[in-house]
Order: structure tokens, then C-alpha cells, then sequence
């Protein structure tokens, strides 16, 4: 089930892509967009990579052909339809979008196509799919239970980019260290909205600032030790799950990349957790069971 | 539940070989900077000029490798925090050889933005500009994509794509608090690029970034829509 939670975030998270760049959409991966493949002279190709699906076919197909076939497969990852073909389809053209303009890379396309790579050799469409559905109805359900290496594998990759940015983070900046660091993020124009709670770095004496530095930098370190064990395994993913959530709530700009991680981080929470919080949810388990199963003791 | 069915041994040492391969793939392209370098010296110190060779294009090989299945990202979460604000000021530059008209283009983090473009079509266009800053090509680019696109104003023809650079200082932490404000008073225009738009010009790339073109107040001063001149 975890896995099938992260299949549908993702597909969700295309989705929801592919809604946010229509408007720019032939401005960003146009044949004559941003990087246009018509400037022979510019050699445009110093800055694309070769390795796209629609720089291939540019003449024979329209670009917006290639906006409803991103909605299509995004839709059919996230219902679980033809899940085997439709991830690696849209692991291909996710690749596409991110070779056919550089310049436009975000994290989460990242997050998501290494995400989508797993997918292409994981189980992820045989719970919470129509996939799942059709089969049973038709009553040719596999016997076999298949193989988690590959859900291991992301598990494995995810816990790596927290393992891997901290150590940058103290390289980069010694901020990190010294809990100034969101002070430069609440004061640029980029990221925050200008002036906007503005006491969180300038209240309190700058105290605020540093327990939200440090406490960011505790939870990105400890998530990938904590989440080994049982019994902090799902408080520590919660917590990332917050983190991340209050980020997209407090910096537009990344909305989407931590939504990535938000979804990313659903893989790791065990089945029992889903299926209790969906009992707790239809008012179905006292809340004491809840508890105990945040807590692994259930 | 079923039991997992355990592969024949061949097909379990292929998966055991991609699983170690995509590892130590992200490992390897995660490495800092200064283990490649080191690493490349101490091959072409301490062994043949065909063994270096080889070795290195093995691992050539093998970040071709992790651009093709997307394990190349180097993971660097909100790393180094910018000690600046800056924005890009980009203006089409028109005349018929009378009159110049230098426009500031509508773009979206230079013009009136609806709530809905704030908040959901405009979510990539922060990390665009970013992406732009240190690639004056992708510069040149998108300069000529606009001039495409905003090819005429009043009759007269585009000739340059003009790029300043607007920047504003963050005071350090110790000293917003002692203020109680984020900013320096003091906005600064740069001019970055003037990119020529006629066919038989090449761009012309201008770099004066050391000397402010302007020192303002505000960033609101700078935000002239619209500036035109008759030549003598």
C-alpha cells in the first residue's frame, strides 16, 4: 500500500504539473520557445540534450499533443491504468521535458523521475489501482507476490538526498551551522513574499530564526537514521511530511519540489498506518489506537 | 499474503549488479568536486597514459549512464542562501533611426501578475530566472525568443533585447534585528547584456557589472514602463 500511496502522489503531482505550465507550455518546450531548436546558429544544442522525445519528432507533431499525453499518462500512473507501461512512458517524457530545456528544471521533476526510474521496475500499480480492480473482477489475480527490491531502492535514494544535501548544506553556507540561515531566505524577494512574517527572523531577538535553522537541520538529519527503527519510523516521517508541507505553504517558488518530497516520504510509512488512519478517519477506531500505531507499539 | 517467490541465482546476481551499479551511480555523482579532480591526478600520476585513459572513460561512461536513467542530480537542498536580492530588468529596445523607445516587456516577474498566476501558472518562472543567471547563452536565447515575440512597438522595429540587473542588500541577521528591517536602502542597476536583434549584427555582449547605471531609494523607482527619445 505505501508504495501504491507514492504511485498516486505522483501521478497527482504530474497532474498537477501539467495544469500549472499549460499556459506557458509552448513558451517553455516549444519548438520555438525559450531555447528554439530553429536557432542554428545560437547552437541551442550547446544547452539541450539530445536525449529528448521532442526535439525528435518537432515538425511531425504539435507540442500541444505532447501536453495531453503528459495529462493522459499522469492520469493513468495515478488510477493505476496499464501502471507498468504508463510509468515507464511517463519516466520517458518527464526525461524529455527536462533535457528539452535546462533552463527550466526544478527539483521536482527530478525527485519525481527518480522516482518514476523505481516505479518503472516496482510493483507500485498492484493495490489502490484499477489495475488491481480489473483483475479481480476478472478473477486472473497473480498468486505470485512480487519482489520490493526495487521499493527498497527508492526508499534507499530518498534517504539519500537528505543524507547527501546536509554535508553540502554546512559546506555551502555556515549559516546552517551558526541557525542564521532562513534569515536570508525570509529576506529575499525570490523565495518569500516580501515583508511577509518577517518576525520569524527579525522577533524575539533572532531566537525564532535559529530554533527553525536548527530544527530543520535536525529533523533532515536525523530522518534518515530515525526512520530505521520501528518505533520512530512513522513520528520522524510525519514530522519531514511537515516540514516539507510548511515549506510549499510559506515559499511558492518550490511549492511543487516539496510536495515532491511530501510524496516521496509516503513510502515510508508502513501499510498499518495508512489502513488506521483511514479507519480513524471513518470514525471507525478510538483515538488511543491511532496513537498507538503513530508510535509502531500497535 | 503470498509467499514472495525467490528468483533463479542468474537473475538474482543481475539485480544485485543494478542495484550496486545505481548506488554507487548516485554516490559517485554526489561525490564533491574535489574527489574527481584528486582522483583524475593521482590516475595520471601513478599510472600509464592507456590506463588513465581507459579509466576515465569509464567514468565518462558511467555519467552517461546516470543522465540517461536521471540518476546525475547532485542533491543540494536549499544549500547557499543569496546575501542579495536581485531581478532581472529586461527591456525591448525599438526605432525607425528618429525615435527610441526602450519598453519594459511584460513578463511575468516584471508585470501585474492575477492571483491565479502568483500562485499556480507562474511556479516556475523564479527558478527560470535563477536558471538564467549564470548562462549567457540561455540569455541570448530567450532574448531572441522575445524579440519573436514583441517584434514591434508603434510602427517601429525591435533592435536590442536590453538586460540590467537590479540588486537590493540583506542586512546580516545581527544587524536586521538592531534595525528591526530586512534591507539596505540601497538599490542598484546593473547593466548585464544588450543582445542586437538585426540579422546581420552579432549580439553584442556587454559586461559593466562592476559600476551601478543607477542608485535608487527604492525598487519601485526603477520601474519605468516606457522610455522614449527622438535622436538628434
Amino acid at each position: 500500500m505505501p508504495l501504491s500511496m507514492t504511485r498516486i502522489g505522483v501521478g497527482m503531482l504530474w497532474l498537477l504539473f501539467f495544469i500549472a505550465t499549460a499556459p506557458n507550455w509552448e513558451r517553455l518546450y516549444g519548438f520555438d520557445g525559450v531555447l528554439s531548436l530553429g536557432e542554428k546558429d545560437l547552437n541551442a544544442f550547446r544547452t539541450i540534450s539530445s536525449f529528448s522525445i521532442l526535439n525528435w519528432t518537432d515538425g511531425y507533431l504539435p507540442i500541444a499533443f505532447w501536453w495531453w499525453l503528459g495529462v493522459v499518462l499522469a492520469i493513468s500512473v495515478m488510477l493505476g491504468l496499464q501502471t507498468r507501461a504508463a510509468t515507464i512512458a511517463l519516466f520517458l517524457f518527464v526525461s524529455s521535458l527536462i533535457q528539452r530545456n535546462t533552463t527550466a528544471v526544478n527539483g521536482e521533476e527530478l525527485v519525481t523521475r527518480m522516482l518514476l526510474f523505481y516505479g518503472c521496475f516496482s510493483p507500485w500499480g498492484d493495490r489502490l489501482s484499477l489495475d488491481c480492480f480489473l483483475r479481480k473482477h476478472f478473477g486472473c489475480e497473480s498468486q505470485q507476490t512480487p519482489l520490493i527490491w526495487s521499493w527498497r531502492m527508492m526508499q534507499v535514494n530518498f534517504l539519500l538526498i537528505y543524507a547527501i544535501s546536509l554535508p553540502y548544506k554546512f559546506a555551502d553556507d555556515i549559516d546552517w551551522l551558526t541557525g542564521d540561515a532562513l534569515h536570508w531566505t525570509i529576506a529575499s524577494d525570490m523565495w518569500w513574499t516580501r515583508g511577509w512574517m518577517s518576525e520569524l527572523t527579525l522577533g524575539y531577538n533572532g531566537v525564532l530564526r535559529k530554533l527553525m535553522t536548527w530544527g530543520t537541520v535536525l529533523v533532515e538529519g536525523l530522518f534518515p537514521i530515525l526512520v530505521c527503527f520501528r518505533i520512530t519510523r512513522v513520528p520522524i516521517t510525519l514530522t519531514v511530511m511537515a516540514l516539507h508541507l510548511s515549506i510549499a505553504f510559506c515559499i511558492p517558488g518550490v511549492t511543487l519540489f516539496t510536495l515532491s518530497m511530501v510524496v516521496g516520504a509516503t513510502m515510508l510509512l508502513p501499510a498499518e498506518t495508512y489502513s488506521q488512519l483511514w479507519y480513524f478517519s471513518s470514525k471507525r477506531m478510538p483515538a488511543n489506537c491511532l496513537t498507538n500505531s503513530l508510535f509502531g507499539t500497535h | 499474503m503470498n509467499e514472495p517467490t525467490t528468483p533463479p541465482r542468474h537473475q538474482r546476481l543481475i539485480l544485485s549488479g543494478f542495484v550496486v551499479l545505481n548506488l554507487a551511480t548516485v554516490g559517485w555523482i554526489n561525490m564533491p568536486d574535489t574527489v574527481g579532480k584528486t582522483l583524475s591526478q593521482w590516475l595520471d600520476t601513478s599510472s600509464s597514459p592507456t590506463t588513465s585513459y581507459r579509466m576515465k572513460y569509464i567514468g565518462w561512461r558511467w555519467q552517461q549512464y546516470a543522465h540517461i536513467v536521471g540518476l546525475d542530480n547532485r542533491w543540494q537542498m536549499f544549500g547557499r542562501q543569496s546575501r542579495f536580492n536581485w531581478w532581472y530588468d529586461i527591456r525591448a529596445v525599438y526605432s525607425d533611426g528618429r525615435h527610441e523607445c526602450s519598453v519594459l516587456l511584460p513578463l511575468p516577474n516584471q508585470s501585474a501578475r492575477s492571483i491565479s498566476q502568483r500562485m499556480l501558472f507562474d511556479l516556475k518562472e523564479r527558478k527560470f530566472e535563477l536558471n538564467l543567471y549564470p548562462n549567457t547563452l540561455a540569455r541570448e536565447a530567450y532574448s531572441r525568443y522575445l524579440a519573436r515575440q514583441f517584434p514591434f512597438h508603434n510602427g517601429m522595429p525591435i533592435q536590442t533585447i536590453r538586460w540590467h540587473l537590479g540588486t537590493e542588500g540583506i542586512l546580516p541577521p545581527s544587524k536586521a534585528v538592531q534595525q528591526q528591517k530586512l534591507h539596505t536602502s540601497r538599490v542598484q542597476l546593473f547593466h548585464l547584456n544588450d543582445f542586437a536583434m538585426r540579422h546581420n549584427e552579432d549580439s553584442e555582449i556587454v559586461r559593466s557589472r562592476i559600476k551601478p547605471v543607477a542608485n535608487v531609494q527604492s525598487k519601485e523607482d526603477l520601474h519605468v514602463e516606457s522610455e522614449c527619445e527622438i535622436s538628434p
